[in-house]
C-alpha cells in the first residue's frame, strides 16, 4: 500500500451496493467518500481532494455519462471507473472515462483495476 | 403482378369482345348484302313481269285498232293500233334488257320480236292498206291465221311472264332460305362468342385475382415478420432493463460474500448475511415478474388488470426512477377482462414506455383503470388509462401515429408500437384512442384502451 491512503469517491444510487463497496475499498486501504447521486457526487468531488472516482451509470437524474464529463471538465487528471449493470454502453460514455466494468464482475477485479488507474498515475 | 401486366389484362378483356362483335358484324354486312343481291333479283323478275304484261295489253291494243279498222274503215279505230307502236317497241327492247340482266335467254324476245314483225308486216300493214283501198279483207283463211299467230305471240308473252314467275318464286325461297341462314349463323355466333368471351374473362379475371392473392399472401408475412420485429424490440428493451436490475443485486451479493470471506466479526457476518439475503430477495422478485409476463397462452384467459399494471409498473421502475418520474395509480378492483396476457403486456408496456419517453423530469405520469358497464350496445369492460405530461402531440401527427414505421422518436424508435398495439387491441374486440394537449395549460397525452369482459372467447378466428 502507498505511504498515505488514497482517496476515492463512489456514486451509486444503489445504497447497498454503495455501503458495501466502500467497506470493500476501505478494507483494501483506501479513504472512501460516498454519494447517492451524481449532483452530490460532483460537490464531494469539488470539495475534497479526490484522486479517483467510481461511478455508476444508471442513476436518476444526472447519469454516469453526465457526471463523467462534468469531472472531466473540473479536473481532468482523475481516473473514472465507470461501473455499470447494463452489458453494453454507448460508445460516447465509454469515450469518456479510463475504464469501465460491469457490475457483478467481483470484488477483486474492481480492486485490480482501481489499483491499475492510480498505479497507472504514479508512473 | 405489376401495374403493366394489369393494364395488359384489362385491355385484354376488353379487346376480345370488341374483335368477336367485329366478327358478328362482318358476318351480318355479308349476309345482308347477299339478301339485298337475292332482293334485287326479285325486283327485277317483278319489273319483267310487268313489262310482259304491259306488251300483252299493248298487243291488245294492236289487234283491237287494226280489227277496228277492218270492220268500220274509220281511221279513228286506227289509233291504238299507231299508239301502241312505239311503247310496244320500248317495252320490247326493255324486256329483253332485263331479262340480259337477269342472266335469262334474251332470245325468246328476239323471236317473239321477229314473230310480232310477221304479224305486223304479213297482216297488219297489208290490211290497213287494203281497208284503206276498200279491198274486201274477210278471207277466212288469212284472218284465222293472223289470230293463230297473235294467239302464239300470246302464248310466248305468257310463256316469258310464267318463267318469270317461277324465277320470282324460286328466288323468293332463296331469300327465305337465306334469312333462315343468317338467323342460324347469328345465334350460333352469339352462343359461341359468348362462351368464348366468357371463358376468355374467367381466365383473365383467375390471372388477376392470382396475383392479388400472391400480393396479399406476401404482405401478410410482411405484416408477421414485424409483428416478431416489435416483440424483439420490446424483449430486448425489457431485457437490457432486466439485466440491469439483477446485477446490481447480484454486485452487492458478490461483494457481501468477499467481505464475509476475509473474516468479520459475529455481528458483522450476520449484517452481511441479512443484506445479501434481501438482495436475493430482490432478484426473485424479478424473475417471479419474469416469469409471469412470458406464461404465453393459447387460449383466451382471465387477466387481472390491476395485478398486470402493477407488476409492468415494478419492472418499469427503474426506468421510470431515472427519468425522475413519479407515477400515480388509480386501479378499480376486479377488473377481470378475457384475452392473452403476453399480448395484453406488450400493450401496457409500449403505452408506458411512450409516456416514460415523452415526460421531462420531475413531472408525473398516471395509470388509471376502471370499470365500464354495458351500456345499450356496447359490451361491459375495463379501460385502461396512461397519461404523461409531455409536450403533446401536434393535430397533425395524430393520425399517423397508427401507421407502421411512424415515429417520433427519431433512430431510437421501431415505429411499430403502437401499430402493433392497436392490432393487440382490436384482436381483443377493444378500441384504443389517443388524446392530446399542446397547450401551455393542460399539454400531455392521454392513451385510453377499452377490453371488453368478453367472458366468451375473444374472437377465436383472429
Amino acid at each position: 500500500m502507498p505511504q498515505s491512503p488514497r482517496l476515492v469517491l463512489c456514486v451509486d444510487d444503489e445504497v447497498v451496493g454503495l455501503q458495501v463497496r466502500k467497506l470493500i475499498l476501505e478494507r483494501a486501504g483506501y479513504n472512501v467518500l460516498t454519494a447517492p447521486d451524481g449532483h452530490s457526487g460532483l460537490t464531494l468531488f469539488d470539495d475534497y481532494p479526490v484522486e479517483a472516482v467510481v461511478l455508476d451509470y444508471a442513476m436518476p437524474g444526472m447519469n454516469g455519462g453526465q457526471v463523467a464529463a462534468r469531472m472531466r471538465a473540473k479536473k481532468p487528471q482523475v481516473p473514472i471507473l465507470l461501473l455499470s449493470a447494463y452489458m453494453v454502453l454507448p460508445p460516447e460514455v465509454t469515450s469518456l472515462v479510463d475504464l469501465h466494468m460491469t457490475k457483478g464482475e467481483g470484488a477483486p477485479m474492481l480492486l485490480e483495476k482501481l489499483g491499475n488507474l492510480l498505479g497507472q498515475l504514479q508512473n | 403482378m405489376n401495374l403493366r401486366q394489369l393494364n395488359r389484362i384489362l385491355l385484354q378483356t376488353l379487346l376480345v369482345p370488341v374483335v368477336a362483335l367485329m366478327f358478328v358484324a362482318a358476318v351480318l354486312a355479308l349476309q345482308i348484302r347477299n339478301a339485298e343481291r337475292t332482293v334485287d333479283k326479285m325486283r327485277k323478275a317483278g319489273d319483267n313481269i310487268a313489262t310482259a304484261t304491259r306488251i300483252s295489253m299493248l298487243m291488245v291494243d294492236e289487234e283491237t285498232g287494226v280489227r277496228g279498222y277492218q270492220l268500220t274503215s274509220n281511221e279513228i279505230f286506227l289509233q291504238p293500233y299507231y299508239f301502241a307502236q312505239t311503247p310496244l317497241n320500248d317495252a320490247l327492247r326493255e324486256l329483253r334488257e332485263g331479262l340480259t340482266q337477269q342472266g335469262s335467254d334474251p332470245r325468246v324476245v328476239d323471236s317473239f320480236i321477229l314473230a310480232h314483225d310477221t304479224w305486223r308486216i304479213a297482216f297488219a300493214e297489208p290490211l290497213i292498206i287494203a281497208t284503206q283501198n276498200d279491198v274486201d279483207t274477210r278471207d277466212a283463211g288469212l284472218n284465222l291465221r293472223a289470230k293463230a299467230q297473235m294467239d302464239y305471240l300470246r302464248a310466248r308473252i305468257d310463256r316469258i311472264i310464267e318463267a318469270q314467275k317461277v324465277q320470282r318464286d324460286q328466288t323468293v325461297e332463296t331469300w327465305q332460305r337465306q334469312m333462315h341462314e343468317t338467323i342460324e349463323v347469328l345465334v350460333a355466333l352469339a352462343l359461341i362468342i359468348g362462351l368464348a368471351i366468357g371463358i376468355s374473362a374467367r381466365n383473365r379475371l383467375h390471372l388477376v385475382s392470382d396475383a392479388f392473392q400472391r400480393t396479399i399472401d406476401s404482405q401478410r408475412r410482411a405484416q408477421t415478420a414485424l409483428l416478431a420485429t416489435e416483440k424483439l424490440a420490446v424483449a430486448g428493451r425489457l431485457a437490457a432493463t432486466l439485466a440491469h436490475e439483477i446485477h446490481n443485486p447480484l454486485d452487492a451479493v458478490s461483494n457481501l460474500l468477499y467481505l464475509l470471506k476475509d473474516g468479520t466479526s459475529p455481528e458483522e457476518t450476520r449484517q452481511f448475511l441479512d443484506l445479501a439475503n434481501n438482495e436475493l430477495a430482490r432478484v426473485t422478485q424479478i424473475s417471479r415478474a419474469i416469469l409471469g409476463m412470458y406464461r404465453e397462452s393459447k387460449e383466451p384467459v382471465a387477466v387481472d388488470v390491476q395485478e398486470m399494471l402493477s407488476s409492468i409498473l415494478l419492472l418499469l421502475d427503474p426506468q421510470m426512477k431515472q427519468a425522475q418520474l413519479e407515477v400515480h395509480t388509480t386501479f378499480a378492483r376486479n377488473a377481470l377482462v378475457f384475452g392473452f396476457p403476453a399480448e395484453l403486456r406488450q400493450v401496457f408496456i409500449n403505452l408506458m414506455t411512450n409516456a416514460i419517453e415523452a415526460s421531462s423530469p420531475g413531472s408525473t405520469i398516471e395509470v388509471r383503470s376502471s370499470l365500464r358497464p354495458s351500456t345499450s350496445g356496447i359490451a361491459a369492460g375495463v379501460v385502461v388509462r396512461v397519461s404523461d405530461h409531455g409536450s403533446g402531440i401536434e393535430p397533425d401527427t395524430l393520425p399517423k401515429l397508427f401507421q407502421p414505421f411512424f415515429t417520433t422518436k427519431g433512430e431510437n424508435g421501431t415505429g411499430l408500437g403502437l401499430w402493433v398495439s392497436k392490432g393487440i387491441v382490436e384482436k381483443h374486440d377493444g378500441v384504443i384512442t389517443i388524446e392530446s394537449h399542446t397547450l401551455a395549460e393542460n399539454h400531455g397525452t392521454t392513451v385510453a384502451v377499452f377490453l371488453p369482459r368478453g367472458e366468451t372467447q375473444p374472437n377465436p378466428t383472429t
